[in-house]
């Protein structure tokens, strides 16, 4: 990317990752690179296995135990949070970057209130200054206010069972905010949601994040999703990333084989012919297909698919694919 | 008689008859009317689909039919038959042969320890015991690859297939005892885009062979526009809405409806359009304990006077029959009185 | 259409795919040195116990046997474990003993097992029925008798022998199968697969062994395995307090309890049978984890 890096706020270059189990080790990540500006909302789609999440765990150095990062840098502000000191990455992970996890039921503990989780996040985010407990009540009274939650008080006493599955995922996203004071990190934000729940949480996400100012990056297997809310989307298979757009350029002419055949198959609410699907399965990461990996299931496969993998290859202004039809005329040019 | 050849062999326009269905839950908290006096028919052949989204009681009457609840009140009429108050354990072999299901949630619906010839053949060995061995793998192996599949996956267990190859087995177990009826519940929820279109498109190519009736449970408008050609909107243990469904997309009346495609995230510029403007998702579902009085979307509605608030409005019928709402908003039109 | 001659073909591949199975377990089995270790030391006590006559020194000494001349001699190249009061190796009395306690164990699992399960699968399976009830709380019953005492009643109120004491041991031991059997197969039988076994028209009967059987047993096995280790200890326990097996049989137990007074004089009667009770049971527990590895790892 020919980004100077002082207009970055998160720099992600060229990020490998395996998980070792047992007697596999997965090869999952393979040279990821993505960026984002500050106030820009990025959005990272692919199907669920593509290695989106494992991506964001990465950046905040949050991965379970089998997962080892082999090689890459995360440039915060210039930083690399992989290789600063401890107590930095816990200053970001506490007053900088906050992250929306997929499933509210598993990112909040069951024995706990909300009042006693979200205070203990409010006191590593006010620490240093002189909060009382109960300022730091009434922040995260005004928290749930600010996420819409009806009745604030009665939500901070109770416990996760006795809310419903949008207030859950309400309080996740005010326990995010607390500590996204830069960033914000939404895994699927909105699964397992009713849809017109989902439409008020996302038009919330959407405001919260422009009333701060905060950056992006939204990761969902939703395509209309992140159409709605973000302003650049890439798009990952198999670990790589295979393109970058802007979101209205990237779902009205998609250019990697594999972003048109998802657009195609998404089902939609005009009548037009039914998408094919994409026939095969994700790749086995623990024997990922050489070359590039989305070739068993491409219909246009050539040789050089099979054998090179292809680098992400600007083709116009801010506009990337990972894929030999679109650069081979490029290197032909060269 | 019951016989098996006559009821198969015989015609029954209305496939399926719900005549003011209700089921109700009795729990410590108080009494949860999931399904509160509903009423349809389902055409042989045809898909109708039961859109709503979580407390509307679109799954409840799904499993009523199934068999797992019995009904609280009202009839469901299978082939004129009363299976309202027939428990899935109680009922005959034929009617077992002609309703089936395929789940929700693949992972679970199919037996982990199990391979998929193991799964499938189990349908065949109860319905069609006079069968050998050699003939009923060959059955099965026909199903298998008629579903667009091949004979290697006949020997995976569940844990080795992908959520869509796991659902497409789902339904080969389903359509191993040659059933007339389907129920398909939330078929697509837990899949991912590709899978979606794989398990759609193969339903209905299976639909147009077989001549079956669906009745799809879902939440996912976008579904439901590809493969139904009926489509009745739930809320609460009601339904406030009942149309074709390109009447229903192109001229939603019930503002629950109105809301709920104006929820949709959509993909391209020409859904964009489509989509009902002027109306935004407000509230939550209110308990289904304590349903609210009169129409029980009042809560929610931007245009709720207080005739809607006091009373439930009843079902009005705009043009002629074909489409139906449950709102007051329609009733001067109709000349219906509160 | 298919063709004969592909659908035989297909049997062969299902037979392949069995076997491969079956080795990837195994695999996953003996990844875990102890589990192998376990399984090892186990095979070696079962050989044992079963050729006791070729393998013991002393055959003859397991029974009626008494040597007045050769008592309480110390651990030495003729007696490898020593003598007892009465004059008999203690290495061949405990190769022996080996016999019995595999017998008691082997009698008591097999009518237990059997038993606890099919009554924990219909417990479990007709939840909220009679049937629940009655298997349920009958269970209740002996579960809230503590163990040791319904053992020592039973075999008080028998005869006490060998027999018996196996007879208590049993009475006492299936509730707590059934128990474990009983939960999960509720919590198994309302998933989605189970339903549409019965939409499909399975009889219940099918459905408890067909479907839910094969998921609840990897923990049914493993709990085996670590029980025979706690019906070796009961049984020691029953001897031991002369309720039993009586002398001159030679149980481990009862061992333990004729040599248990002479000890600290002549130490190393008792260690004989102490440490052949304690290896069986390490074997046994060390196979039991390795089974709980291959069970999780699936």
């Amino acid at each position: 990317m020919s980004m100077p890096e002082s207009s970055t706020l998160l720099k992600v270059e060229d990020m490998h990752v395996k998980y070792k189990s047992y007697w596999y080790v997965y090869h999952v990540l393979d040279g990821v690179s993505i960026y984002v500006r500050p106030g820009e909302k990025v959005g990272l789609i692919g199907e669920s296995g593509a290695g989106k999440t494992t991506l964001l765990k990465s950046i905040l150095k949050i991965l379970p135990p089998q997962g080892r990062i082999t090689s890459g840098r995360v440039l915060y502000k210039g930083v690399d949070l992989l290789r600063c000191a401890s107590d930095y990455l816990l200053e970001i992970r506490r007053k900088k970057v906050g992250m929306i996890f997929q499933d509210p039921l598993a990112a909040l503990n069951p024995v706990f209130t909300v009042k006693e989780q979200m205070l203990d996040i409010l006191k590593y985010v006010y620490s240093g200054s002189d909060y009382t407990k109960k300022d730091l009540e009434n922040t995260a009274l005004d928290l749930l206010r600010e996420v819409m939650l009806p009745d604030p008080e009665r939500v901070l006493h109770s416990y996760p069972f006795q809310l419903s599955g949008g207030m859950r995922q309400r309080v996740v996203i005010a326990m995010a905010l607390a500590s996204a004071q830069e960033l914000l990190l939404a895994d699927e934000p909105t699964t397992n949601l009713d849809v017109t729940i989902q439409a008020q949480i996302l038009k919330l996400i959407n405001d919260l994040v422009e009333k701060r100012g905060l950056s992006m990056i939204l990761v969902s297997h939703a395509l209309g999703m992140v159409r709605g809310m973000t302003e650049r989307v890439y798009v990952m298979y198999g670990g790589n990333i295979i393109e970058e757009a802007s979101s209205t350029k990237l779902f009205n002419e998609p250019l990697h084989p594999y972003t048109k055949l998802l657009v195609e198959s998404a089902p939609k609410i005009i009548v037009t012919k039914l998408g094919e699907g994409i026939r095969g399965n994700p790749p086995d990461y623990r024997n990922p297909p050489p070359g590039c990996r989305f070739h068993t299931r491409c219909p246009y496969a050539t040789e050089t698919c099979k054998k090179i993998k292809p680098v992400l290859v600007e083709v116009s202004k801010e506009r990337s694919v990972a894929c030999h039809l679109y650069t081979e005329e490029l290197t032909k040019k060269i | 008689m019951n016989s098996l050849s006559e009821k198969s062999n015989a015609q029954y326009p209305v496939i399926l008859k719900i005549v003011n269905l209700k089921k109700y839950f009795p729990t410590p908290r108080g009494t949860v009317k999931a399904v509160d006096d509903i009423s349809f028919n389902v055409l042989e052949g045809e898909t109708l689909a039961l859109v709503g989204e979580s407390g509307s009681g679109k799954t409840t009457t799904a499993h009523v039919i199934l068999g797992k609840y019995t009904a609280t009140a009202g009839s469901v009429l299978y082939k004129n038959t009363e299976i309202g108050y027939m428990p899935l354990i109680k009922r005959p072999l034929w009617l077992r042969r002609e309703i089936q299901i395929v789940f929700q949630d693949p992972a679970t619906s199919l037996n982990p320890k199990k391979t998929v010839k193991d799964i499938v053949e189990v349908a065949i060995k109860i319905h069609y015991p006079k069968l050998a061995k050699l003939e009923r793998t060959r059955k099965l192996l026909e199903l298998v690859e008629y579903i667009g599949l091949t004979e290697d996956y006949l020997f995976k267990l569940p844990g080795e297939l992908g959520g869509g190859e796991k659902q497409l087995i789902a339904l080969v177990r389903a359509l191993a005892t040659d059933p007339r009826f389907l129920i398909l519940d939330e078929p697509t929820s837990a899949l991912d885009v590709s899978g979606q279109s794989r398990i759609l498109k193969t339903l209905l190519n299976v639909q147009r062979d077989r001549k079956l009736t669906y009745i799809l449970i879902t939440h996912d408008l976008a579904v439901v526009r590809n493969i139904s050609h009926r489509v009745a909107v739930m809320y609460l243990g009601k339904i406030v809405e009942m149309a074709p469904t390109e009447e229903l997309y192109s001229k939603p009346l019930h503002p629950y409806t109105q809301m709920l495609l104006s929820s949709i995230p959509t993909l391209t510029e020409e859904e964009s359009k489509l989509l009902p403007k002027g109306i935004e998702s407000k509230g939550e579902i209110p308990s289904a304990i304590n349903p609210p009085p009169g129409c029980r979307f009042h809560t929610r509605c931007p245009y709720a006077t207080e005739t809607c608030k006091k009373i439930e409005p009843p079902d009005i019928n705009v043009a002629s029959n074909v489409h139906v709402v449950k709102c007051w908003l329609y009733a001067e039109e109709s000349k219906v009185k509160p | 259409m298919v063709e004969s001659r592909e659908l035989l073909s297909l049997f062969e591949k299902e037979k392949a795919m069995k076997r491969e199975r079956f080795k990837r377990a195994w695999y996953r089995f003996s990844r875990s040195k102890l589990a192998l270790t376990g399984l090892s030391i186990l095979l070696i006590l079962i050989i044992s116990a079963v050729f006791a006559e070729y393998i013991a020194p002393y055959p003859q000494h397991a029974g009626m046997y008494a040597n007045f001349k050769e008592r309480f001699l110390p651990p030495s190249s003729r007696y490898l474990l020593g003598t007892d009061h009465v004059g008999r190796d203690i290495l061949s009395r405990v190769i022996f003993g080996y016999r019995l306690a595999f017998l008691m164990i082997g009698i008591v699992l097999s009518i237990v097992l059997p038993t606890g399960t099919v009554l924990g699968l219909l417990a479990g399976y007709y939840k909220g029925r009679w049937i629940e009830h009655v298997i349920m709380r009958l269970a209740d019953m002996f579960v809230s008798i503590p163990p040791l005492i319904l053992a020592l009643s039973i075999c008080a109120i028998l005869e006490p022998n060998i027999v018996n004491a196996m007879i208590a041991i049993t009475l006492m031991w299936w509730p707590w199968y059934t128990r474990m059997v009983y939960s999960m197969t509720a919590a198994v039988r309302d998933e989605p697969y189970v339903w549409a076994a019965r939409a499909l028209g399975m009889r219940d009967l099918h459905i408890m062994f067909r479907e839910i059987l094969p998921n609840i047993l990897g923990p049914i096995l493993t709990k085996a395995t670590l029980d025979a280790a706690w019906v070796l200890l009961m049984g020691a326990a029953i001897s031991f307090l002369g309720l039993g097996a009586q002398p001159p049989t030679p149980d481990l137990g009862t061992m333990v309890s004729e040599y248990m007074v002479y000890f600290p004089r002549y130490w190393w009667m008792i260690i004989g049978p102490i440490v052949g009770i304690a290896v069986l049971i390490m074997a046994l527990n060390l196979l039991g984890d390795g089974l709980r590895e291959v069970f999780v790892g699936e």
